[in-house]
């Protein structure tokens, strides 16, 4: 079996993977599937393309509008993501974003500069998943005025476990990262797949790695050290609680979460990280198949006791 | 190794003194998936006077697999023969070789310090880095006798604009700088420009080094003056155990020893001494130093490259450790007597297949 390494640009980022095989031409094939799969998801939800589905969804309020199939799929996925985390991980924060000052891809943000507007006081409800009908049956979807849906925290994720099926169909060992989300599955020629966790005190490098079992893990990193800025003083960041519209108040600076869909993964990091260190922590104790290991603003370590044993820092 | 038949699609000069390739597969397929620094060889079989393949860098994007493109400095015979070259006529390519790679996971922050024609391995990593999209921090230092002496201006200019994370600083021997410039420095490359390309913290990157010989054992004692040792520069050298490799989750240089051992490095050497012979003799190029890609290897000891510039003669890289080739053209003796003779075959030249680099995967914040 060789490894077959593959990247290519897509979502602001890169989509890369390797894949073990001993038929290079079918992993060309799949890979090339990836790849379609890919921009065709880019296509569709992004919502800094005009004319993607989900931007001409997000200006259609107040009447049921009938989505394509994989639409649908992704907002009852987003469903079952805001139903586990109880709510904290929500795609309805997009008007948020846009008054943080993300209006653009956060490609062209720049790091240190960008300055919130002053939230908006106001008698209207603050925005919520719960607002918007989703009609599997008819496949429709009914959204409120003054409610934009931002798939950018839970697509990728989404993606990720549709990027790992497609993989599936030719090798089970493998690994593939979207953006720094990452699915592994199978073994590294026979070895447990070793993944690298970036410092978030210092992008270039890793603090530690993760030797997970042998099997499919998918494992995404939240963090608040990427996208900031300071306003009155304070500092700010990317994750919006969904409680407050803000960025979320938080003791944590990163959390890496391993679960078994990059759905989960990418959403339950963000739970965690908007609920702070004890609450998450706590929190997280009680769900299945799910490990984590966070930082604090105080760097402190703390982990999941299932994933003490897959922890090696560098 | 594989050969892939291949047609020159273009030939031009990129400056007076520098001949631009393209080369695409003769079926139309894709070349091999290389990492950007490598390199190829390539042989001529139109020509007759272009005896022997040769080792260039691969200029092009590792993200466009559809061609391969060299840039040539042309000095030697062999060289200046290419000058014969039409597009059309066929090439013969193999490769990829090498571990003078960048590679995005381990080199976050990367800086490449050419002399030279020791800017063609660049060349394909910045241009990787930006078609890709990544975001690593890129910082290209280009050393060079004149600003008509720099290949690759346009597209550097081009690649600045597109990629905000590459900067670019000309250092111009003949200190002929155009008014109005802030990326072209005159003289050659010191302590000063080092500082402004990488700031007062020369620790945290990946220094990359491909120039004529002179000019990089310079450098490479400039940047050990900032107390960086000579492992954390990577530079082209004969090819088992002397690579450095930084792991990831390490920003310090790691010296990796290659699993053949260094026993079978000097047999691969000796062999390697014993068909350049024979190649020299067939293509009376001038001698070059084996196994060693430093740009200018053309007997250029002139150690004073600071104070003055120095002529260029023979920068084509040099070739390889030389594919499996037995020559051993030693006829059988005709023996007179009942006992028949027999000859020994003459050894064949081991050639061990390139090693690649797979990265592994890594879950950065979100």
């Amino acid at each position: 079996m060789t490894p077959i390494h593959q990247h290519f640009p897509a979502l602001g980022t890169t989509v890369e993977g390797v894949l073990h095989s001993s038929d290079a031409l079918s992993m060309q094939q799949v890979w090339d599937k990836v790849r379609r799969l890919v921009n065709a998801f880019e296509r569709r939800f992004s919502r800094f393309q005009p004319s993607s589905e989900l931007s001409l969804l997000n200006g259609q309020a107040g009447r049921p509008i009938t989505v394509s199939a994989e639409m649908l799929e992704l907002f009852l996925a987003a469903r079952r993501a805001w139903d586990r985390t109880e709510h904290l991980v929500d795609p309805t924060i997009g008007a948020a974003i846009i008054s943080a000052g993300y209006d653009v891809t956060f490609d062209r943000v720049p790091v240190e500069t960008v300055s919130i507007q002053a939230p908006e006081t106001n008698a209207q409800p603050r925005p919520s998943l719960s607002m918007i009908n989703i009609d599997p049956i008819v496949s429709t979807v009914t959204m409120p005025a003054g409610v934009s849906i931002d798939m950018g925290g839970l697509g990728k994720g989404f993606l990720l476990d549709a990027v790992a099926r497609t993989i599936e169909e030719v090798t089970n060992d493998f690994w593939v990262s979207l953006g720094g989300d990452v699915c592994v599955s199978g073994t590294d020629g026979g070895r447990p797949w070793r993944i690298g966790v970036q410092d978030p005190a210092a992008l270039e490098r890793d603090w530690a790695t993760l030797t997970v079992p042998t099997g499919r893990w998918a494992i995404a990193t939240s963090g608040t050290t990427k996208r900031k800025g300071v306003r009155h003083g304070r500092r700010w960041h990317h994750i919006i609680d969904p409680r407050t519209g803000r960025p979320a108040l938080t003791d944590l600076v990163a959390v890496t979460v391993v679960a078994d869909s990059g759905l989960m993964a990418d959403a339950l990091a963000k739970a965690i990280l908007i609920r702070g260190s004890r609450e998450g922590l706590t929190w997280l104790q009680r769900q299945h198949q799910v490990e984590a290991i966070v930082i604090t603003d105080r760097h402190d370590l703390l982990t999941t006791s299932g994933a003490r044993p897959w922890l090696t820092l560098l | 190794m594989p050969r892939y038949h291949s047609i020159l699609q273009d030939i031009r000069p990129l400056t007076p003194g520098i001949l631009g390739l393209v080369v695409v597969r003769q079926d139309g397929q894709s070349y091999p998936q290389f990492l950007p620094g490598q390199y190829a060889t390539l042989s001529f079989p139109s020509h007759s006077r272009i005896k022997g393949e040769r080792s260039f860098s691969i200029a092009s994007s590792a993200a466009d697999l559809t061609k391969l493109e060299f840039g040539i400095r042309i000095g030697g015979r062999y060289t200046t023969a290419l000058r014969q070259l039409r597009p059309g006529d066929r090439v013969e390519a193999a490769g990829p070789f090498g571990q003078f790679t960048f590679e995005p996971f381990r080199d976050q922050s990367a800086v490449f310090i050419a002399g030279g024609i020791g800017i063609t391995p660049f060349m394909s990593m910045v241009q990787t880095a930006t078609d890709i999209g990544l975001r690593n921090s890129l910082r290209l230092v280009y050393s060079v006798r004149s600003l008509a002496d720099a290949a690759y201006v346009d597209v550097l200019n081009d690649l600045s604009r597109r990629n905000p994370n590459l900067g670019v600083t000309y250092v111009v021997g003949d200190r002929r700088v155009p008014p109005g410039t802030s990326n072209i420095r005159p003289g050659f490359v010191t302590a000063d420009i080092f500082s402004a390309a990488i700031g007062k913290n020369p620790w945290g990157h990946s220094y990359f080094l491909c120039g004529p010989p002179a000019f990089m054992n310079v450098v490479t004692k400039q940047l050990q003056s900032f107390g960086l040792p000579k492992t954390a520069v990577r530079t082209e050298r004969f090819a088992v155990a002397s690579s450095a490799l930084i792991e990831p989750g390490s920003w310090l240089p790691k010296l990796t020893i290659a699993s053949w051992g260094l026993a079978t490095v000097a047999l691969v050497g000796f062999f390697a001494v014993r068909e350049k012979d024979r190649r020299d003799e067939l293509s009376a190029a001038p001698p070059t130093t084996i196994i060693n890609r430093n740009a200018n290897a053309a007997g250029n000891t002139n150690t004073a490259f600071l104070e003055t510039p120095v002529p260029i003669v023979n920068t084509a890289p040099n070739p390889p450790t030389p594919p499996a080739v037995n020559t051993n053209t030693t006829t059988p003796i005709v023996n007179t007597t009942t006992t028949p003779v027999r000859t020994t075959p003459a050894p064949t030249i081991y050639q061990p297949p390139p090693m690649r680099y797979v990265p592994q995967p890594r879950t950065t914040v979100s």
